[in-house]
């Protein structure tokens, strides 16, 4: 177990805690991410209260949850689990993160499916609707604010953007075509940064 | 059981395509789910969109939504099973690799060639989302206010959600709608 490495940093590292525990933690991430920032909530537990990873692990398990595809969370969820109790913890951790919102989607869900025909409800939903949208190309904005744009950066993202939105093209030939030529792209500006 | 199968097979490859989140693969959903199988509507899928972003949980809980639509309350569990289990048994396979990636050149690059794939892809969920269904004038303020409102400062998504959800509820009850 390389893993406690990571815990050097503590005074005393605390024992692996049991599934329980560890199904518990990530339900209260959930129940605490109503509105957003899952990201914070999931560190505040995990590291400040819990003491499960230490910072530096913590950010280095987000790195990896970003690079890998999938929900960035519940990679996280599953790489925090896995960390501290292999298979059963990551079991564990996707069965807090995800139980709530399951059943929080199927009741909306439901009441969404009978109501939606109902004129005042399909009123306030198209408001809510373009507010997600809104929500959408908000994260977008703030993702391109942080990033260091060279040429090449705009041609892919341009790139992506007209495949899938306007043209509809299929995803996963795209990402084949894409991914490769951005990662050899931005390989040579790294290069070119490092001091 | 076909539909479910149905289901499982649209959703089983969705996660491990979405390199940079689930906000990613929204318009490659609504490919499937509205244009190839028509198990909802686009303005429903939009709508649903709206529900999976003001709940709590990760992105992508639209699956959820879509399933039960598609399917009742076995369709939503395969449609979250489906979603999250190929990319959570990729991480648990290689959570164990990565400590030895830690300075491997690649790293850097890797995360900077995804981040303008994904940055394309998110705008094009936008896209996707509002191309069909936003048809008022109203709607486009709305829109337009609120992605300047939440990129500019740090205001709760779910706070802005709850102030348009009213006052659109107290216009519509005033216009008699």
């Amino acid at each position: 177990m390389t893993w406690k490495n990571d815990l050097q940093g503590f005074d005393e590292p605390p024992a692996p805690p049991s599934l329980r525990e560890i199904a518990l933690a990530y339900l209260k991430i959930a129940l605490s991410s109503f509105g957003g920032g899952l990201s914070a909530w999931a560190r505040q537990i995990i590291v400040e209260e819990k003491r499960w990873l230490s910072d530096e692990a913590f950010l280095s398990a987000l790195t990896f949850s970003r690079i890998l595809p999938g929900a960035n969370q519940v990679n996280l969820a599953v790489f925090v689990g896995t960390t501290l109790r292999g298979a059963p913890g990551a079991l564990a951790a996707l069965t807090g993160l995800l139980a709530l919102p399951l059943a929080i989607a199927v009741a909306f869900g439901m009441a969404y499916l009978s109501f939606s025909q109902n004129p005042l409800v399909s009123l306030v939903l198209s408001a809510l609707t373009a507010t997600s949208i809104g929500m959408t190309l908000a994260t977008g904005f703030s993702i391109s604010r942080r990033l260091p744009w060279h040429p090449a950066t705009l041609l892919v993202a341009g790139a992506s953007f007209v495949a899938i939105g306007p043209m509809k093209w299929p995803l996963l030939p795209v990402l084949v075509a894409l991914i490769p030529l951005s990662v050899a792209l931005h390989w040579r500006t790294a290069e070119r940064k490092a001091p | 059981m076909a539909l479910l199968g149905a289901i499982a097979q649209v959703f089983l490859p969705l996660s491990l395509m979405a390199f940079g989140g689930g906000n990613t693969i929204i318009a490659e959903i609504q490919r499937l789910v509205v244009d190839l199988h028509g198990w909802v509507t686009a303005e429903e899928f939009s709508g649903m969109y709206a529900i999976s972003q003001a709940i709590p949980g990760p992105s992508m809980m639209i699956v959820t939504l879509l399933g039960l639509a598609a399917g009742g309350l076995g369709g939503a569990l395969v449609s979250t099973i489906a979603t999250f289990g190929p990319c959570s048994a990729l991480v648990y396979a290689l959570a164990r690799q990565w400590d030895r990636a830690k300075d491997a050149p690649w790293r850097g690059a890797v995360e900077r060639g995804l981040a303008p794939v994904a940055i394309g892809l998110i705008f094009a969920g936008g896209w996707a989302l509002g191309r069909e269904i936003l048809d008022n004038p109203w709607e486009y303020a709305i829109l337009a206010l609120s992605t300047f409102v939440l990129a500019r400062w740090n205001v709760n998504p779910l706070k802005l959600m709850v102030a348009v959800g009213t006052l659109a509820l107290g216009a519509g009850i005033l216009l008699g709608g």
